[in-house]
């Protein structure tokens, strides 16, 4: 087998750049991908990153971009050591005999081809969860150098990790509290729009109330919505629902 | 005693009153829950509406309602300035806060408030409104019982928020269970009925109502009644609403 590209030191400028582009970046993709690019640089070894989402969504990235290894970054996400290590949180080793030993056929193989002996996964957690998992994929024995490298590794995906998954909670929190206001607002349009009518057509607040019912009815629009375009103008009772309404109060009193 | 409480005895609490309520556990139940913690006067609720002003949810007493309803008469107040700073504010005495809110100090005391202590609600980056809880006393909260406020508070916010999602937009009066908060759709009747009778925006009506009911010394509440039943008209040429009767 093909001994892959070892690098054993790399410049803090550079782990500082990648963690820095890893924090800033918005989608779950770009961070894996920096993610496994810094793995590499920090391991020495090629790297891949498997993010499994809430909804089971299998995203998959490694680093270095070389033919050598597509297939072993493709295969992380269908058969191989990676959805144990995920379903357990337990970092585990996988062989090249082993692969074929348990029937990863496509792992054995793209190993064989990458010149790859063993696969080390590792989990990544954000918040105690189980989000993903790291791997390298060695040709030689492990070292500790290449424990720490590994572990180095882990903890910077993790950051990116979480920066992301704090990113996304703080949208959804936005737009729960727009979703909010957007509640309290169609509330009040209804009430205010019910003392516009109400003024305008001499009528009580209660008949102002069936009004608008009506008028949200012929226009086929929620009560809310077409409150809204009483009170913009957009909308004004027809003159048979304002006549229907006129009647139901007696002679009127208009004025 | 404050320490005594927790999270989860504020939320054990909440749920036994709904139990024997039997209803759903409700903002109405936590609020008396935190009206207990802090042995208070009462505990009040005020949401940010569309345009910025607070709008009251509820109330635990009688006097809160009052409370809440001269600060949104008054336009000044703990509420307006914990909601737009993000921070608690401790009026740990009304009378050396006089200087700073004039008119609310004199009327909190002629109402037999003392002190009050505020907590802005937060949902993500922003605020959504306060919790009110006031004392009849001067009161300087310890530690603990400001970090309870905090609790009590985020608390609050979740129940509301969650409410609001349980409750069909279609039927947006079903989130007004309470009496309170029920009562102040009648002030946006009102308002809406003052822009039409002076011609203006909602903005001016809201100030002529409010000026009103400070230049009688009314409740705005009762004159929101007033207005929608008839009994008070305001006219364009009298900003105090003084002849209006």
């Amino acid at each position: 087998m093909t001994a892959s590209p070892r690098r054993h030191s790399v410049p803090l400028s550079t782990v500082s750049r990648l963690v820095r582009a890893m924090s800033a970046t918005p989608t779950l993709t770009g961070v894996i991908r920096i993610a496994a690019d810094l793995g590499q640089r920090l391991t020495g070894l090629p790297t891949g990153v498997l993010v499994i989402d809430r909804h089971g969504v299998r995203v998959s990235a490694g680093a270095p971009v070389d033919d050598r290894y597509a297939q072993l970054f493709a295969v992380q996400s269908r058969s191989g050591p990676w959805l144990e290590t995920f379903a357990t949180g337990v970092a585990a080793t996988c062989t090249y005999h082993e692969a074929q030993d348990r029937g990863w056929i496509p792992l054995a193989t793209a190993m064989g081809y990458g010149g790859t002996s063993s696969v080390d996964a590792v989990p990544l957690r954000v918040s105690g969860e189980v989000l993903g998992v790291l791997s390298t994929f060695r040709a030689g024995e492990l070292t500790a150098s290449d424990m720490r490298a590994q572990d180095a590794a882990r903890d910077f995906a993790e950051v990116g990790l979480t920066v992301l998954s704090l990113r996304h909670e703080l949208s959804t929190v936005a737009e729960e509290a727009e979703a909010f206001r957007q509640h309290l607002r169609q509330r009040n349009a209804v009430a205010i729009a019910t003392g516009m009518l109400a003024e305008r057509l001499g009528v009580s607040t209660q008949e102002a109330t069936a009004t608008l019912r009506t008028m949200a009815r012929e226009l086929v629009r929620p009560p809310e919505t077409v409150a809204q375009g009483v009170i913009e103008g957009t909308v004004s009772p027809t003159e048979r629902v304002a006549a229907v309404r006129r009647r139901s109060d007696g002679e009127g009193h208009l004025g | 005693m404050v320490t005594e409480w927790d999270a989860d005895r504020i939320r054990l609490e909440a749920r036994l009153r709904a139990a024997g309520d039997r209803t759903p556990v409700s903002a109405r139940h936590l609020a008396l829950v935190c009206h207990d913690v802090f042995d208070a006067l009462g505990v009040g609720i005020q949401l940010i509406a569309d345009v910025g002003e607070l709008e009251p949810v509820h109330a635990t007493t009688d006097l809160v309602e009052r409370m809440i309803e001269l600060e949104t008469t008054l336009g000044e107040g703990p509420a307006h300035l914990a909601v737009a700073g993000g921070r608690a504010v401790l009026v740990d005495d009304v009378r050396r806060h006089r200087s700073r809110w004039p008119l609310f100090s004199n009327a909190s005391e002629v109402a037999g408030v003392r002190a009050g202590l505020v907590f802005p609600m937060w949902l993500g980056s922003g605020t959504i409104g306060a919790v009110e809880v006031y004392s009849a006393e001067p009161w300087r909260p310890s530690a603990a019982e400001q970090d309870l406020g905090w609790v009590c508070a985020e608390m609050l916010t979740d129940q509301i928020v969650t409410q609001l999602d349980e409750v069909d937009a279609a039927m947006p009066e079903e989130f007004g269970v309470e009496r309170f908060h029920a009562r102040w759709q009648v002030v946006h009747q009102a308002t809406a009925i003052v822009s039409v009778q002076l011609q203006c925006d909602l903005t001016a009506a809201s100030l002529r109502l409010r000026a009103y009911a400070f230049a009688t010394g009314q409740r705005l509440c009762e004159v929101a009644e007033d207005v929608v039943g008839g009994v008070v008209r305001l006219a364009p040429d009298d900003p105090f609403g003084l002849d209006a009767r």
